[in-house]
């Protein structure tokens, strides 16, 4: 459990020049931000790393706050955003909670202290917080790597199990969410077998009212392979009806069915569903709650 | 007793002596001992569940450049004898096959984490890499995870010299079983299962050794018992017993049983210490301990209750199977655990008729290690969950089927043997009861049921053994069962008191300072403690097994009173009156006589007469302020009770649960420092919580574990666990000299039985019933499935 040798640290000031050392150093190097799943993997001898690239110093790395971009109000989060300030800033628990709602049962203190949100999407734990209410949020997220920049949208950003667009001469710089259309409220829930676990099964969603009737939802389930799932069946019932607690339990019914669930050490299939159906309907009660207050 | 001392300091809640340094990091734990010129083990250790070593090839790890040695099996064995020998074999009658062990496997592995090679290097880094570049070559052989399978007649051989793979084998019985049961009205009979769980203290196992052929080995390591462990070493390694000084830190975080075995890593670093004639130091990895020690529980039970109408158990018959893994650890060899687990099974009931069959199975697992609840834990769950079934079966409340089977007079030996000597076992019943406002519940519960709320309590009691003294001690492990103590009066009438205990964070520097404060008459700033270092500390057999409150802390209290009339002596001759040695008071520090208290003189002028001054002693007195004492308690066994209660909501949909309520009654005899004991009670409850819920050493059918990092072993947080309430029932036991009983073994034991009977209570499904452990909410909803399926 004490890592390998590590031949070189460097700590780069500006995206330059971090962009610079990826392309220096090629597959032998990898960025660490808060460490929190990367110092495991060393410790556990599970990377082959040997020059560590710390990107703490970035100032491009750490922008939070909402502006406007071509128009559009977004709340943009520098990839060093810690999962502390997710967990508690109040722009973050007043406008998108979801965030919040996901953030704050991330490890424990310590973890959510350092550990980042641009760490977490990059490593890609299939049952991480952050990818669920990223998805949810319909991010645009920001890669520069030193043949330039290009954005991706958080639907594309996922390949696999710990596997995303990002290239080893690329960083991820930083999240775009775009600010919630009026009568919008987005929650999240994760079922997990101690506090601060990784999910059993999350879901995350996002619904836009007018009065008591659906316009649009996005929803997303995480905890399952190979990385969270979209649950369009779902949306597609919900698009244009009547919010009643009726229809939800049927919503949640078409969740638990339609998203693919495997069984793991932390749960079979079978029970995941059961899962999905119940925390389904919670999170589209409390997520509609939500919306219906941002429509007072 | 002497003359009188004011109990000014037992019974306080003082704030630990321990924690300030702790708190600071100032405390000194095995990993922070360090010796110029020391080098860093690191153990190589087998990937399979079972498999022969074919070859090793050290050669690329041998010339890693900051290697010192790289050493393989056979070079240890040759050293010394097999590890097992007598004075770490208990005597527990019944067929033992002792499995033959050396600190490094030589010819075959038998689960995953055997060690195979050591790399001794001059870093703990280089150790790491040089492992890498060990290559074994393995025949792999049939893998058993599964006692029950392992135990068939067909089933491959775990060690090629036995006849099965049955380690141990024994029968407790007494009274007439079969007429019980034939006389019952019902008979109860379920398989229950306790899942592979137990402890995974913070501070993993460790130790620094080191050698020269002049002062001999001399060995740092977080172990429970160091008197056992040098016994053990000097046999195992035929070395002089002068030659060979354990030393336990004065802090270990944390073992519950966990560092009390003889393991094969303590020998392996004295060997290599040997060898090299250099320092070595081994801190164990959280891996590595994960997937050593910490295991326990792992009993299948197939129980049966002979019951009458009225609820009268009458009768009980048990065939217990335990998963001992590979049993080849010093002193418990992965059967003791589940031996006293049957002992105990009948826990605080009077059964008169009991017959339990005990199997203890070698798998391709590590062997059992102690958890605190030692070997109790799916015992306690199977006996009083079955009890609520039974009352359910019987259309009885459960309060009045336990009400009806809690023994009631003492002193009261038990069909297995068992000496509860005190106590009021009913009383603490009844004030669970009360605390938990039964019958208020009841009514609650019936109004949250109208509006669709599951709502049910339970409850479960646990006696728990507080230390064993010789009378049972000496015929099972061939080690005495007392208490032992020195109390020694320095020149300045500071008071040091040497333990042969080793504590693990039970907080002995304050309690047993309270204790001889009060004897002496002296505040707790005046006596400081040592232990740990078997070349001071008198010889004692560990801090273990509730011991320490009941039998080490008496015969401080004895040597304390065997240094009174001494004191007196030197009082009276000092200050020129008479005395027959029992005419002083003993207080402020002072020594007052009682005819005419202006004569008094401080124990410091004592203390400089006997030692600094001797020709100011009567004439003829020996110099010297110092007595040693052992304390034997005249009763084969001492027991304290806990009663647990928990009101829960269940979901039905889903199987989970909230815990509204848990209440425990307590009673420790006389507690000497109630804050440490409620501590003892807090930790024991969330600790039998993560057992029973979220805790699970898996293995696959590979034998390869599931559970290696702390992501997998799920340890409750305190966001995981409800408030615990505790209530004070103490009743002092007449066989210690403060009535005092040690607290912490067993805390954790009711736990599961509390849980399931309250879930069960508030599903209210007929068929319903938890038979397996963990209670997770999974299992809970499959249950639901399983008892609304007619069979």
């Amino acid at each position: 459990m004490y890592p390998a040798t590590i031949t070189d640290y460097m700590a780069p000031t500006t995206l330059d020049e971090c962009i610079q050392l990826l392309e220096q150093h090629g597959s032998q190097a990898k960025l660490i931000a808060g460490g929190q799943s990367f110092v495991p993997l060393l410790k556990l001898r599970m990377t082959d790393t040997s020059i560590v690239i710390d990107i703490n110093r970035i100032i491009e790395l750490q922008e939070f706050g909402e502006k406007n971009i071509s128009q559009k109000r977004i709340l943009r989060l520098g990839a060093l955003t810690k999962h502390k300030t997710l967990a508690t800033h109040p722009l973050v628990v007043s406008k998108y909670p979801i965030l919040s709602d996901a953030a704050k049962f991330i490890g424990d203190v310590q973890v959510r202290n350092r550990g980042t949100i641009g760490g977490s999407l990059v490593h890609a734990d299939p049952a991480a917080d952050l990818p669920v209410p990223i998805l949810v949020l319909d991010s645009t997220l920001r890669i520069v790597s030193r043949e330039g920049e290009r954005t991706v949208s958080a639907d594309d950003f996922f390949l696999g199990i710990m596997m995303t667009v990002v290239e080893q001469n690329e960083i991820l710089v930083n999240i775009d969410i775009p600010a919630p259309l009026p009568g919008t409220g987005a929650a999240y829930y994760k079922c997990c077998a101690v506090y601060g676990d990784f999910a059993i099964i999350s879901v995350g969603a996002s619904v836009t009212m007018t009065d008591d009737s659906c316009d649009s939802s996005r929803i997303y389930v995480g905890g399952v392979y190979p990385s969270p799932q979209r649950a369009v069946q779902t949306e597609a019932f919900l698009q244009g009806k009547a919010i009643t607690d009726d229809i939800l339990q049927q919503a949640a019914d078409i969740l638990a069915d339609e998203i693919p669930v495997e069984t793991d050490m932390r749960a079979t299939a079978e029970y995941r569903r059961i899962l999905l159906k119940e925390h389904g309907f919670k999170v589209l009660s409390k997520a509609i709650k939500r919306a219906k207050e941002d429509n007072i | 007793m002497t003359s009188v001392t004011e109990s000014k300091w037992v019974g306080r809640s003082i704030r630990r002596r321990e924690d300030p340094r702790l708190l600071v990091g100032a405390g000194k734990y095995i990993a922070d001992y360090s010796i110029p010129g020391m080098a860093y083990l690191h153990v190589v250790r087998s990937t399979h569940g079972h498999a022969r070593i074919l070859n090793i090839d050290i050669s690329k790890a041998e010339d890693y450049p900051g290697v010192v040695a790289v050493i393989t099996g056979q070079e240890v064995a040759d050293a010394m004898k097999p590890m097992l020998v007598s004075s770490i074999i208990p005597n527990l009658g019944g067929e033992l096959q002792i499995p033959t062990v050396y600190p490094l496997a030589i010819d075959k592995v038998q689960w995953v984490g055997d060690p195979i090679v050591a790399i001794i290097a001059e870093s703990k880094y280089i150790a790491e890499d040089a492992a890498q570049l060990v290559e074994i070559e393995y025949e792999k052989l049939p893998v058993l995870t599964d006692p029950e399978e392992a135990m068939k007649p067909d089933a491959p051989k775990i060690y090629d010299n036995w006849k099965d793979n049955m380690l141990w084998k024994g029968q407790l019985a007494s009274g007439d079983v079969d007429k019980a049961f034939k006389e019952a009205d019902y008979v109860l009979s379920e398989r229950f299962y306790g899942h592979r769980t137990g402890a995974a203290p913070m501070e993993t196992r460790g130790a620094v050794a080191s050698y020269d052929e002049f002062t001999g080995l001399t060995i740092h390591v977080n172990t429970q018992r160091p008197h056992i462990l040098r016994m053990a070493i000097s046999q195992i390694m035929s070395m002089p017993y002068d030659k060979v000084r354990v030393i336990a830190p004065k802090d270990v975080g944390g073992a519950f049983g966990t560092k009390a075995p003889i393991y094969r890593e303590e020998l392996l670093i004295s060997y290599i210490a040997m060898k090299l004639r250099r320092p070595v130091k081994w801190v164990e990895n959280r891996m590595e301990s994960l997937m050593t020690i910490g295991q326990e529980r792992d009993q299948i039970h197939y129980l049966e209750l002979a019951v009458t109408k009225e609820g009268k158990i009458i009768g009980l018959r048990d065939r217990l199977i335990a998963d001992s893994g590979d049993g080849r650890i010093g002193v418990y060899l992965g059967f003791v655990m589940p031996w006293l687990g049957a002992a105990y099974l009948s826990n605080a009931y009077d059964i008169p008729n009991v017959q339990i069959d005990v199997s203890c199975v070698v798998t391709n697992k590590p062997s059992l290690t102690p958890s605190r609840a030692f070997g109790e834990f799916p015992g306690r769950f199977a006996m009083d969950y079955a009890m609520h079934l039974v009352a359910r079966e019987l259309k009885l409340d459960p309060r009045d089927v336990f009400e009806k089977n809690i023994i009631k007079q003492f002193p009261h030996v038990t069909a297995t043997g068992i000496t509860h000597d005190s106590g009021d076992y009913e009383g603490a019943f009844r004030t669970l009861i009360e605390a938990l406002d039964y019958d208020r519940v009841r009514q609650e519960q019936a109004e949250a049921r109208k509006n669709g709320r599951l709502i049910g309590v339970g409850f479960a009691m646990g006696a728990e053994m507080s230390g064993l003294g010789s009378q049972i001690f000496v015929p099972m492990e061939n080690q005495p069962g007392y208490g032992a103590a020195t109390v020694k009066i320095d020149t300045h009438g500071m008071i040091q008191v040497f333990e042969g205990d080793s504590p693990q964070g039970q907080g002995h520097e304050t309690t047993l300072s309270q204790v001889v404060a009060d004897e002496l008459g002296v505040t707790m700033d005046d006596i400081y403690i040592s232990y740990g270092d078997t070349f001071v500390t008198p010889f004692a057999s560990g801090t273990l097994g509730n011991r320490g409150a009941s039998y080490t802390f008496s015969a401080a209290v004895l040597a304390c009173r065997k240094l009174r009339p001494k004191i007196q002596q030197i009082a009276a001759h000092l200050l020129g009156v008479e005395s027959d040695g029992n005419d002083f008071t003993f207080a402020n520090k002072e020594i007052v006589w009682k005819k005419d208290p202006s004569k008094k003189i401080a124990l410091r002028d004592i203390a400089d007469a006997a030692i600094l001054g001797p020709t100011k002693l009567p004439r003829g007195m020996e110099a010297g302020l110092e007595a040693t004492a052992y304390f034997e308690a005249d009763i084969a066994g001492m027991l304290s009770i806990g009663v647990h209660g928990a009101v829960v909501e269940v979901n039905p949909d889903t199987g989970d649960f909230k815990i509204l309520r848990y209440v425990v009654v307590d009673d420790c005899g006389v507690p000497i420092n109630p804050m440490i004991v409620r501590g003892q009670v807090h930790g024991g409850v969330v600790m039998g919580m993560g057992n029973a819920r979220f805790e699970k050493y898996a293995f696959d059918e590979a034998g390869q574990p599931l559970s290696t990092t702390l992501m997998e072993y799920h340890m409750p947080s305190a966001a995981d666990v409800p408030d615990i309430e505790v209530i004070e029932y103490n009743v002092p036991t007449p066989y210690t000299p403060l009535g005092s009983k040690g607290k912490g073994e067993g805390i954790p034991g009711p736990v599961p039985a509390t849980l399931a009977s309250a879930i069960t209570d508030a599903l209210n499904i007929p068929g319903f019933k938890i038979l397996n452990l963990p209670i997770t909410p999974e299992s809970i909803w499959r249950s639901i499935n399983e008892a609304k399926v007619p069979t």
